[in-house]
């Protein structure tokens, strides 16, 4: 039976708060007395140094690039950075061509470019208040 | 990478670890599965002296068994209940009964008590409800109730049938209910959960 469910028979119904709170009261702490005891029974069982855990006991690339992926905030997280990196390459590979050549003619002088002034010395003159 | 390599692994793989000398495997058995051990034996026995040494002594019995223990074949976590039981059995046997005195009584609270104190109340309600109960009973109804484990599994810890394990649970509960549906009233409970 799940947790979750209330017995049907009139007893279990009956009890189920008494069940309920003592289950979400949890399991209780072992007091670091406790905890030094038993690991030090288990130190006298096996006093020998600790060794690495073997290879084929340690997490496999699916386990460690999941504690990767939770560490950045999970799959929506990934897949945003995703995103983002595959439009900053688009980006870099597919530059407006015309854009490009219209600055290297202007900064190597090889286009047939004219700069005009859109705005006159008399415009700024009467902007400040000179005229 | 993971915080706690040993964390991921499953039990099989830590008592592996820990059989071959591994003290770091020795802790990540002790952090998953002492709580457990500590909770049941003291809702077996009612103290927490006692269950204290209990869950040691089932500790003791988990290094002892690592070397020879077969993956695959069982739960550590049902072995363990298994053992808890067995120990508590064997002491409640040598203490005959618990003296009256030893028994937890219900917190003798009046109407108007706080919501935040009423689960507080039944669960030392409960508790002493449940030491009033035959051994076996009360193992039964902890087990269902408490732990939450199918009755398959409660079997398999208990070395009963099925329809053993509903007999003994639906007996503990009438006597439960006996004990404390009564004082729900008294106690002027404003259950919201029913």
């Amino acid at each position: 039976m799940k947790m979750t469910e209330i017995d049907k028979d009139k007893d279990g119904a009956a009890l189920e708060p008494w069940f309920a709170a003592m289950r979400e009261a949890g399991n209780a702490a072992p007091g670091d007395d406790l905890v030094a005891r038993v690991l030090a029974d288990a130190g006298e069982r096996h006093p020998l140094p600790a060794l690495a855990i073997r290879r084929s006991d340690r997490p496999g690339w699916r386990v460690r690039l999941r504690a990767v992926m939770d560490e950045l905030g999970g799959w929506p997280a990934v897949a945003g950075l995703a995103t983002s990196a595959l439009a900053g390459v688009w980006i870099g590979v597919a530059a407006p061509d015309p854009l490009t050549s219209l600055t290297q003619e202007y900064l190597d002088g090889s286009g047939e470019m004219g700069v005009v002034d859109v705005l006159t010395a008399e415009f700024f003159a009467a902007d400040e208040g000179a005229l | 990478m993971p915080r706690d390599t040993f964390a991921e692994l499953p039990d099989d793989a830590l008592l592996r670890a820990y059989a071959a000398g591994d003290g770091q495997a020795a802790r990540a058995l002790t952090a998953r599965h002492l709580p457990r051990v500590l909770t049941h034996a003291r809702r077996l026995l009612g103290q927490q002296a006692e269950a204290e040494d209990v869950a040691q002594e089932a500790m003791l019995r988990l290094w002892r068994m690592a070397p020879d223990w077969r993956p695959g074949e069982a739960k550590l976590s049902t072995w363990l209940y298994r053992v808890v039981a067995n120990l508590c059995l064997d002491r409640l046997r040598r203490a005959r009964a618990l003296p009256l005195e030893a028994v937890p009584e219900p917190l003798d609270t009046g109407p108007g008590v706080v919501r935040a104190l009423q689960d507080a109340t039944r669960v030392d309600a409960l508790h002493g409800a449940l030491m009033r109960l035959p051994g076996r009973q009360r193992e039964a109804v902890v087990l269902r109730h408490i732990e939450g484990l199918g009755n398959d599994e409660i079997a398999a810890i208990m070395g009963v049938s099925v329809e053993a394990v509903e007999s003994l649970t639906a007996r503990g509960k009438r006597a439960l209910a006996a004990q404390l549906v009564g004082q729900r009233d008294e106690l002027g409970y404003e259950d919201d959960r029913d």
